[in-house]
C-alpha cells in the first residue's frame, strides 16, 4: 500500500513519468481524464445540484481533509468563489523533499483538472499560480450562464 | 425573497489532521491508466520510479540502523492511515515479517465505489520490492488477497 499521506510524491513521479514516455502533451492528456474519471463525480456533482455553491461543498471537504492553510468565501450576491491558498500541503510537502526534484509544473494540473469539469456546468474557473513556488496560489470561480 | 448566502472560513495548518482518503482513489486511477496504455512492465517501471525517487532517505536509514527501522516505517503509515490494529509486525533473526489483516485503501477505495484495479496489488509488490533493494535486503510476497488488500511479506538480511 502507498498509504494516502504518501499520495503526492506518487502523484508528483506519476507526471514525470508520463512526460518522459510522451511529453508534456502526455501529462496534460492525464489531467484531462483524471477531471474526466475523478472529479467530474465529485465536484462536477455538486456543481449539477448546488450550482456555485457546489464548489463551496467540494472544496469544504478535500481543503479541510487535506489540511490546508487557506480562506475560502462564497458570496452568492456577487457570484464568486474564492480559495486563497496560503499553504498548500501538497507543494509543501514536495517542496521540502530536498532529494528529489517535483514535477516542474505539478500546479499545472490544478488549473486543468478543475476548469475542465467547471466549465461543463457554467462555472467558470481561473487559478493565479504565480506564487505556487511558494505553495500559494489563487482560485476564482463565477456562473457565467 | 431568500436571503442570498454569503460563507466564509479560515483555517490554519494546524486545525486539521492531513487524512484525505480519496487519494487513493486517485492514486488507484493514476496507476490503473500506466496500466491500460503501457502495460504491467510500465506499472513496474512507474512505481520503482517512485519508490527509488520517495524512498531513498528511509533506505539508507535501514541501511545505517536495520529492520527495526523498516518495522517503525509501516506502523507510522498505518497509524497514519488509523488502522494500525491491521498491522502485525515481526523482527525474527535477520527477517522482518509483516502481516496486514486488511488493507485500509482497497476497503476505503470499494467503500466509495471505485473497484481497484487489476495493477493495486503492485504497490506492495513492486514498491516493496524495490525498497528491499535499495536497502541491500531480499523481499518475498508470502502471499496477497486482491479482494481485501490482506498480505504477508518478508524483508530479510
Amino acid at each position: 500500500m502507498v498509504s494516502c499521506t504518501e499520495f503526492i510524491p506518487l502523484y508528483s513521479e506519476l507526471f514525470k513519468f508520463l512526460e518522459k514516455k510522451g511529453g508534456k502533451e502526455a501529462v496534460v492528456k492525464y489531467w484531462e481524464t483524471i477531471s474526466d474519471r475523478y472529479v467530474e463525480p465529485r465536484l462536477g456533482e455538486e456543481i449539477r445540484k448546488n450550482g456555485l455553491k457546489g464548489c463551496w461543498n467540494y472544496w469544504y471537504k478535500s481543503l479541510n481533509e487535506e489540511a490546508c492553510e487557506f480562506t475560502m468565501e462564497y458570496d452568492e450576491e456577487k457570484n464568486f468563489f474564492l480559495i486563497d491558498m496560503k499553504g498548500c500541503p501538497s507543494k509543501g510537502m514536495l517542496l521540502k523533499r530536498a532529494y528529489t526534484e517535483p514535477y516542474k509544473d505539478y500546479c499545472g494540473h490544478c488549473d486543468v483538472l478543475y476548469k475542465r469539469c467547471a466549465a461543463r456546468y457554467g462555472i467558470e474557473i481561473t487559478c493565479d499560480l504565480t506564487e505556487c513556488g511558494e505553495a500559494k496560489c489563487k482560485l476564482f470561480g463565477r456562473k457565467v450562464k | 425573497m431568500p436571503e442570498k448566502e454569503h460563507l466564509k472560513i479560515e483555517r490554519k495548518a494546524g486545525d486539521n489532521k492531513y487524512l484525505h482518503r480519496d487519494f487513493h482513489v486517485s492514486a488507484d486511477i493514476g496507476i490503473g491508466y500506466v496500466g491500460e496504455l503501457y502495460g504491467d512492465q510500465g506499472v513496474k517501471e512507474y512505481l520503482t520510479q517512485y519508490a527509488e525517487s520517495v524512498h531513498k532517505p528511509l533506505a539508507e536509514e535501514v541501511k545505517k540502523s536495520g529492520l527495526g527501522v523498516l518495522e517503525k516505517y509501516f506502523h507510522d503509515i498505518y497509524a497514519a492511515e488509523e488502522c494500525e490494529d491491521r498491522l502485525t509486525t515481526r523482527i525474527s533473526g535477520n527477517t522482518l515479517t509483516v502481516s496486514i489483516s486488511s488493507c485500509p485503501a482497497t476497503e476505503f477505495m470499494k467503500k466509495s465505489g471505485h473497484t481497484p484495479s487489476v495493477w493495486y496489488k503492485q504497490t506492495t509488490e513492486t514498491v516493496y520490492a524495490v525498497l528491499a533493494k535499495m536497502c541491500g535486503l531480499s523481499f518475498s510476497m508470502k502471499f496477497y488477497d486482491e479482494d481485501t488488500g490482506a498480505a504477508e511479506f518478508t524483508f530479510s538480511k
